[in-house]
C-alpha cells in the first residue's frame, strides 16, 4: 500500500468516527425543531411553499461548474479525451480506405506462411 | 449513488484520491442549493445559478478546512448564505440587510402563471433573513439548530424571524383565499 492509499484510509477512518458524532449531533438537532409549537399557519406555509416550489434539475450546470473548479485537470483531460476520441473517428473514416483491408490480411497471411515455412 | 456518503467524499476530495468525488457531491447537492438562491433572489434563474457556482467554487477551495462538526449540507448552506451575504453587500451596499428587498423577476412571475398565487410574489413580503429562515426551515426542512448555525444566528433571533415570516405569508396566503 503506498502513503497516498494510507493518507485516503486515515480520513476515510476518522470521518467514520465523525460521522457517528455528527449522527449524534443531528439526532439531537431534530429534537430541537419539537421546541416549535407547530400551528395551523405553519402547516399553510409549508404547504403552500412545497406545492409551489418545483425541484430544479441539473441541466448540465454540473458539467459547466466542474470546467470552471480551479486546479482540477480531471475534467479537462476528460473532454480532451471526448475531443481526440471524435477526431480520431473522423480521420479514420476519412483517410483509411478500407477497401485495402482485403489485400493487408492477404499480405498477413502471406507473411505467416513464410515464417510458418522456415 | 453509492454508499459513499458525504464525509467520505469530502475525504477523497482532500485526499486527491478520486476525481470524481467532488462531482458526486455536486450532483447531489446543486438542486437544493440553486433552490435556496432562486428563492432568495426571488426567482432570477441566472444570478442564482451564478451564486450556485460561485459557493460550490468557495467550497471546493475551503474543503480542507471542512471539520465536520456540522454536516456538509450545513456546512455548504452557510458557504451559500455569505455568498448571498456577500452579494447583497456588494449591491445595496449602504443598505441594512433587513430592508433589502430585491424585486421578482419576470421570469419567476412568468414560470409561476398558472399558480393561482405567485410564490415569489409571496415571498418578496418577507426581510432577506425572514426569507432565508422559512425556506431553510419549512422547504428545506432543516431544525432550527442547523438554520441557526447557517446563519450564524442565535437561535432565538431564528424563531423570532420564522415567527415573523410565518405570520406575513399567511396572512398574504388566507387574503388570497389559500387554504
Amino acid at each position: 500500500m503506498n502513503s497516498k492509499d494510507e493518507h485516503t484510509r486515515e480520513i476515510t477512518l476518522s470521518v467514520h468516527l465523525a460521522d457517528n458524532q455528527q449522527q449524534a449531533v443531528q439526532s439531537s438537532a431534530s429534537s430541537a425543531k419539537e421546541d416549535w409549537a407547530w400551528d395551523a399557519d405553519d402547516e399553510l406555509v409549508r404547504k403552500f411553499l412545497s406545492d409551489h416550489s418545483r425541484p430544479v434539475g441539473d441541466g448540465g450546470f454540473t458539467m459547466r461548474l466542474m470546467l470552471h473548479l480551479p486546479d482540477i485537470l480531471y475534467y479537462t483531460m476528460e473532454v480532451l479525451k471526448y475531443v481526440a476520441c471524435i477526431f480520431l473517428l473522423y480521420g479514420m473514416f476519412r483517410f483509411v480506405d478500407f477497401s485495402q483491408l482485403n489485400q493487408i490480411t492477404h499480405l498477413f497471411n502471406h507473411f505467416t506462411e513464410l515464417a510458418s515455412l522456415q | 449513488m453509492s454508499k459513499l456518503n458525504d464525509l467520505s467524499l469530502v475525504a477523497q476530495v482532500i485526499a486527491g484520491a478520486n476525481g470524481r468525488a467532488f462531482e458526486l457531491l455536486v450532483r447531489k447537492y446543486q438542486g437544493q442549493v440553486r433552490r435556496f438562491f432562486l428563492h432568495q433572489t426571488l426567482g432570477d434563474r441566472m444570478q442564482s445559478d451564478d451564486l450556485s457556482q460561485e459557493t460550490f467554487i468557495k467550497a471546493y477551495r475551503q474543503i480542507a478546512s471542512f471539520r465536520s462538526l456540522s454536516s456538509f449540507q450545513t456546512w455548504l448552506y452557510s458557504i451559500a448564505y455569505n455568498v448571498w451575504l456577500d452579494h447583497l453587500r456588494a449591491k445595496h451596499q449602504t443598505i441594512q440587510l433587513d430592508e433589502a428587498l430585491p424585486v421578482a423577476s419576470e421570469e419567476g412571475k412568468h414560470n409561476a402563471v398558472d399558480m393561482k398565487i405567485d410564490l415569489y410574489e409571496a415571498l418578496k413580503l418577507l426581510t432577506d433573513t425572514e426569507r432565508t429562515c422559512i425556506t431553510l426551515f419549512y422547504l428545506d426542512d432543516l431544525p432550527i439548530r442547523q438554520v441557526a448555525n447557517i446563519t450564524s444566528m442565535p437561535e432565538s433571533t431564528v424563531k423570532s424571524h420564522l415567527s415573523r415570516g410565518k405570520q406575513k405569508m399567511a396572512t398574504y396566503l388566507k387574503q388570497h383565499g389559500y387554504e
